[in-house]
């Protein structure tokens, strides 16, 4: 009969296509616990079955395939942006680095938490207060089965600390340069050793190094950017096979891999098969998809989705320490925001809590001051600005703004006090509390929502009253951050690149630059402790909040932790 | 016995006003006959103006503060739902704010935009395509080319455009909308126009010795008021419409002012938990656009049977 026929074709192809999707095993021997079913006959009048369960602990050789049938082991996450670039040295994207990281490997990395680990590096050394020295692992391979030398580390960092080193798009410096600004030179010793020449002694020298990632030199050499954005290849766990930066990137595992930093997990090429990051910028459409089982993984979940996930049978929801700590920073050349009187009721008029408690659901830290409690620099004395209208009111009245006609609005000048707050589209539920809060309080706030890029200039000319907004700390320490936000404004360098408040208190520039270079440690808590009482007291900014980082996998995903720098670190993952 | 018709009796002006005004009555009273025959229009037309209303009344009707509210109220659901209360009828957002006072006073950005662009977009749509239908030539040939340059753009995507260049705000909302909404107008104009110059009536009128301009004013215009009044009913769906995909991309009115498009974006993320803080709003677009272009399509079959024909 045709029917039956075509039934076997089908069928045949079926059965090909299956095994040919398991065409090529990989024999490991593994050691494992199993559970042996013996089934004993015994022959006898009757015939008895008898099970008898025994554990024991055998050596097997299990093949693990391309595509096992009938579960995958394709490990998909579901990313909250779009990374800026395939090169490690082109961007200063955190989300680039959660994509990067699993494609390339640094000499240090971090866990989930603040610790740095050695990873392409055997040893690091402070040979001097301004030199390290790094052995590098033997036999470790690029994608391309080249050996990793100290040639590729010296090419990397000169790369990203030499003048208009990236050729592609356009000729021009690593934007990570500022990442380690104090990295004068790096130079070779020898085939696995290398020297970091910096220009001053830098305590967060390792912490620093965590962002960088090494890369082929012959490779890049002969491809050149252009080519090495289009196919980029790293020591990595996993190798780029396709994808775009705004769709879905594709990578496979990487049977060479020389296994990861020992301290962290287990060694040996990753677990998965196939990790793919998916970009959904939209956060309900992440949630569903998670939901759904599109995705195995997915970043920052909304604080009001985390209870339905959390309630969701076969998801689980973790949270690691935040490191995006954010605040309203004030217009300090523009009256009257240029009092401190009236920056510090600002900050009495805040409740903080409430925020927390009911927009965050309670998953989010009132900041107490220009770091995150988490910064291992963080002045634990200092306590975030109380929720207390009464003593705001007093201190505006100090500084002459004040209800002189009883209609709950606060007065200055002779007009009703005003201004506008702006901010990004991605704070909008915060900056609408925040405004809410003031509006309360008699203040005729107003919000405005913008483009990063359109409200950047303006901001940098001074030429509007308050923002909102957010600067990472992922690194743990002062540096990175608080030259960036507290510094005064120092065009064309790292101070102050950040700094939207017009701040610039001498004292407080004074004790970040020296702070950079201390290498005791207590003397550095105290320099840092000195700048941070001062940023306090004069309050250049709301310090608002610092969220939890908010992740949620698939119960099937194990051995995954969020990390408070927001990297995804696959090596380790498996799919159940 | 005397009426005020009687041409000796009364001035001339009252005369006429009076023949106006019966005139105007039998009108209405025809296009009363007529609605009374399209229930459908009828409802839709019912549907608009509880939402006028609601929109001129909204302080009265409501006791809550558009844009502020507590965050301890937040994410309330509706009366009928378990949690809710009657203090909230549709429930609260995400900050705490009541959804069914946001609604009230965010059919008022919807009406005026409609209102607004539509109105602007009929004004300069009818001089320029009756200036072109009417004296053709090389004006005829520029604005229509322009008009053709306009059409190529999806209205909505250059919105986008015009908004992202002009940053956001009531003012650069109706500009961006009107900016390309009086093409239709335009183009619809200048055909009814070109058609309308040959008939007897507008060569009699020029026989007289009228002007250009008053034969365009007086004799034309009034002639195809009805296909205009007829598209700008249509339209104006279309640019609430247009109006909420821009402020649910960001780039309309700008929060905590009420405005539909937003507060639909504003329930994205608690769609999974709170339903009700976008779908609700989203109901009221559907329902307002829903018995506009309900309303437009009886009021075509009315007045301008020929349109039908589409």
């Amino acid at each position: 009969m045709r029917t039956y026929r075509l039934l076997l074709i089908a069928i045949l192809l079926g059965v090909t296509l299956t095994l040919s999707a398991c065409a090529t095993p990989t024999p490991q021997v593994v050691k494992e616990t199993v559970v042996v079913k013996e089934t004993v006959v015994v022959k006898e009048e009757v015939q008895v079955e008898v099970t008898k369960v025994v554990e024991k602990e055998v050596e097997k050789v299990v093949e693990v395939t391309a595509t096992p049938v009938p579960g995958r082991q394709t490990l998909i996450v579901g990313l909250a942006g779009i990374p800026d670039s395939f090169d490690p040295a082109d961007h200063r994207s955190r989300l680039s680095e959660t994509v990067l990281r699993n494609m390339f490997d640094g000499l240090v990395t971090r866990d989930t938490t603040s610790g740095v680990h050695l990873e392409l590096a055997e040893s690091a050394t402070l040979v001097d207060p301004t030199t390290y020295e790094f052995k590098l692992r033997q036999g470790v391979k690029f994608h391309d089965g080249s050996e990793m030398t100290a040639d590729d580390v010296v090419f990397t960092f000169n790369r990203i600390i030499q003048e208009n080193m990236i050729e592609y798009p356009d000729p021009h410096t690593s934007p990570r340069k500022g990442l380690i600004a104090p990295l004068a030179s790096v130079e070779k010793v020898d085939d696995y050793t290398v020297r970091f020449i910096l220009s001053a002694p830098w305590p967060p020298a390792m912490q620093m190094f965590v962002h960088q990632q090494i890369v082929p030199k012959a490779y890049l050499e002969s491809v050149g950017t252009q080519g090495f954005v289009a196919h980029p290849i790293g020591v990595g766990p996993f190798k780029f096979v396709e994808g775009q930066l705004d769709d879905q990137i594709v990578m496979e595992r990487f049977a060479d891999y020389w296994g990861g930093a020992p301290d962290l997990g287990p060694s040996g090429p990753a677990c998965v098969s196939t990790a793919i990051f998916r970009v959904i910028p939209e956060a309900s459409t992440r949630v569903a998809a998670l939901l759904a089982g599109e995705v195995d993984i997915i970043q920052a979940v909304p604080p009001d989705l985390v209870d339905v996930l959390a309630q969701t049978p076969g998801i689980v929801v973790k949270t690691a320490a935040g490191t995006q700590p954010k605040w309203m920073e004030l217009n300090v050349n523009q009256a009257p925001l240029d009092n401190k009187l009236v920056r510090q009721a600002l900050n009495h008029l805040i409740d903080k809590e409430l925020i927390i408690e009911h927009l965050y659901g309670g998953r989010a830290a009132a900041l107490p001051g220009a770091l995150s409690p988490f910064n291992n620099f963080a002045d634990p004395s200092l306590q975030p600005y109380p929720y207390n209208p009464e003593r705001a009111a007093e201190l505006l009245a100090e500084a002459g703004i004040a209800d002189s006609d009883g209609d709950g609005k606060y007065e200055w000048n002779g007009a009703p006090w005003a201004f506008v707050v702006d901010s990004l589209e991605e704070h909008r539920a915060l900056a609408e509390a925040v405004v809410a809060q003031l509006q309360e309080a008699g203040i005729d706030a107003q919000l405005r929502l913008w483009e990063y890029s359109v409200v950047k200039p303006l901001l940098q000319a001074g030429e509007r009253s308050a923002y909102l907004d957010d600067w990472g700390d992922s690194a743990f320490d002062p540096v990175g951050h608080m030259e960036a936000k507290w510094h005064g404004v120092e065009a064309g360098s790292p101070y102050g690149r950040g700094n939207f408040s017009g701040y610039n208190n001498a004292r407080v520039n004074e004790l970040i630059k020296a702070g950079e270079t201390e290498t005791d440690v207590d003397a550095r808590h105290a320099l840092y402790n000195e700048a941070q009482a001062l940023i306090y007291d004069e309050a250049p900014a709301v310090f608002l909040i610092l969220p939890e980082e908010v992740e949620a996998s698939s119960a099937r995903v194990q051995n995954w932790e969020p990390a408070s720098d927001s990297r995804v670190n696959l090596h380790d993952v498996c799919l159940q | 016995m005397t009426t005020s018709t009687d041409i000796r009796t009364q001035p001339a002006w009252r005369y006429l006003l009076d023949i106006r005004l019966r005139l105007w009555r039998r009108n209405l009273a025809d296009f009363w006959a007529e609605l009374r025959k399209h229930p459908v229009a009828l409802i839709a037309g019912v549907v608009i103006l509880i939402y006028i209303l609601a929109a001129l009344f909204a302080p009265q009707i409501t006791a809550h503060d558009p844009e502020r509210g507590s965050l301890r109220q937040r994410l309330i659901p509706p009366a009928w739902e378990e949690g809710g209360s009657w203090t909230y009828p549709l429930g609260t957002d995400g900050q705490g704010r009541d959804i069914y006072t946001r609604i009230l006073f965010g059919a008022r950005v919807s009406l005026a935009v409609g209102l607004l662009s539509v109105g602007i977009s009929v004004i300069i749509g009818l001089a320029l395509g009756a200036a072109a239908g009417y004296y053709r030539g090389r004006l005829d040939s520029i604005l229509s080319r322009f008009a053709d340059l306009l059409m190529a753009f999806p209205f909505l995507i250059f919105a986008i455009g015009v908004m992202a260049f002009m940053g956001p705000g009531f003012t650069n909302l109706i500009l961006a909308l009107t900016f390309k909404g009086w093409v239709e107008f335009f183009r619809l104009a200048r055909g009814e126009v070109m058609a309308e110059k040959t008939r007897e009536y507008v060569e009699a009128a020029r026989v007289s010795g009228q002007s250009h301009t008053r034969i365009m004013l007086s004799e034309i215009t009034p002639n195809i008021m009805q296909s205009i009044f007829v598209l700008a009913t249509l339209r104006m769906g279309f640019m609430i419409v247009t109006e909420a995909s821009l402020s649910f991309l960001g780039l309309g009115i700008q929060p905590p002012t009420p405005a539909w498009g937003s507060m639909v974006a504003d329930g994205r993320n608690t769609l999974l938990n709170a339903w009700w803080v976008s779908t609700i709003p989203g109901l009221a677009i559907v329902f307002l656009v829903l018995a506009i272009n309900l309303f437009g399509e009886g009021l075509r079959d009315i007045l301008d049977p020929r349109l039908k024909i589409e």
